[in-house]
């Protein structure tokens, strides 16, 4: 496989992966192009010992755990969430909260659900993370439950605002 | 919002279209290994025009005695250390590849080099001030005693008082500052690693 082919295959991919976790356009671009870099230097070194795919979501998930080192810029997460609305329409919205919502969890969550979503097996996710898998299963769940009680209180809040109107 | 695979559908309905293309990517890698190849240049070119300069001062100056030229090689290596302390020589060396590892074995390895990179830049610095003072010392007394006595104790006071003010104030300081921005970034790291220590205990 090339350099190109991979680029073309997994850079979205691992867009969305950078998304999950800083949850902010400009950054994930960043840590999406920082793993390229990362990819590209190393494609000679690659071993084969793991698939591609989990070598360059391993570069990745690092890639963004090293991100606490840039503790000054702050995730937006952290902003209220009125702010954004404001700025959503309402084909996205929902897209948007589910980012944030996923960026509100704790920081190896936040990789260990993305790679969820990006349909990774289980054993891939363990590997990457450097978890056993059935710590990866047993996660994945409290993640699931923990997104959609999220949600299902965001539908609640609309709801009420809704009313009151 | 009722059950997972909606938010799955979700996902992947995050549009993903102004990427970089990978020319781009691979022009900023090639970019990027140039400069760490210039980096290398710059390094070795400093130290070798130190390497210049200590032969320029013996040979030209002709110090008659070995303190002298003692105290001018342990003055240099001093000021070679501090380059490389404020280089990113150290940080390269500590540098750890993303590629190799889980991020589990990726964090506690970061969190492992970053407690000895405080250790080192700490001690090192301390080494220069101590280094730097033994070989002003040690080159000044070939001078010092050819000067009348009360002139050789005002210049041995004035170099000493001002290497003495700098290790009471600017070191310590320095050093606080140091260890606080990689204290910092250590605990981020091992709050972030427990998330996966702890509930490895409890499985």
């Amino acid at each position: 496989m090339t350099f190109e082919e991979i680029y073309q295959i997994y850079s979205p991919r691992v867009y969305r992966l950078c998304m999950g976790y800083v949850n902010d356009n400009s950054w994930a671009k960043d840590i999406t192009q920082e793993t390229f870099i990362t990819v590209w230097q190393n494609l000679g070194k690659f071993r084969q010992e793991s698939s591609v795919g989990t070598w360059i979501f391993r570069i990745a998930s690092n890639n963004c755990l090293r991100q606490i080192e840039r503790a000054k810029k702050s995730l937006k997460s952290e902003l209220p969430a009125e702010i954004e609305e404001k700025f959503s329409d309402d084909n996205s919205e929902q897209e948007k909260l589910l980012f944030r919502f996923i960026s509100e969890l704790e920081e190896t969550d936040r990789l260990i659900i993305s790679l969820e979503l990006e349909e990774l097996p289980q054993a891939q996710i363990a590997e990457i993370i450097g978890i056993s898998e059935g710590n990866v299963r047993v996660k994945i769940h409290r993640i699931k439950e923990k997104i959609l009680k999220k949600f299902q209180q965001h539908e609640q809040l609309q709801r009420h605002k809704t009313t009151l109107a | 919002m009722n059950n997972f695979n909606d938010i799955k559908q979700l996902w992947h309905k995050q549009e993903v279209t102004d990427l970089p293309n990978v020319k781009a990517v691979i022009e900023k890698a090639i970019s990027f290994r140039k400069k760490a190849r210039f980096n290398i240049i710059k390094h070795n070119v400093i130290l070798t025009l130190t390497a210049i300069y200590i032969t320029f001062v013996l040979f030209y100056y002709k110090p008659e005695f070995f303190t002298t030229k003692l105290g001018v090689i342990i003055a240099v290596i001093a000021i070679v250390m501090a380059v490389i302390i404020q280089s990113n020589m150290l940080q390269g060396l500590f540098k750890s590849s993303s590629s190799e590892e889980n991020s589990h074995q990726y964090l506690q390895k970061m969190i492992r080099y970053k407690s000895q990179m405080s250790f080192f830049q700490t001690k090192i610095m301390k080494a220069y001030f101590i280094l730097l003072s033994l070989g002003m010392g040690l080159y000044l007394y070939e001078y010092a005693i050819r000067m009348q006595w009360p002139y050789a104790v005002l210049v041995y006071l004035v170099t000493f008082g001002w290497i003495g003010l700098a290790w009471v104030k600017f070191v310590p300081k320095q050093a606080a500052s140091i260890s606080k921005g990689i204290n910092e970034v250590i605990e981020q790291l091992e709050r972030v690693n427990n998330q996966l220590v702890e509930k490895d205990a409890v499985q």
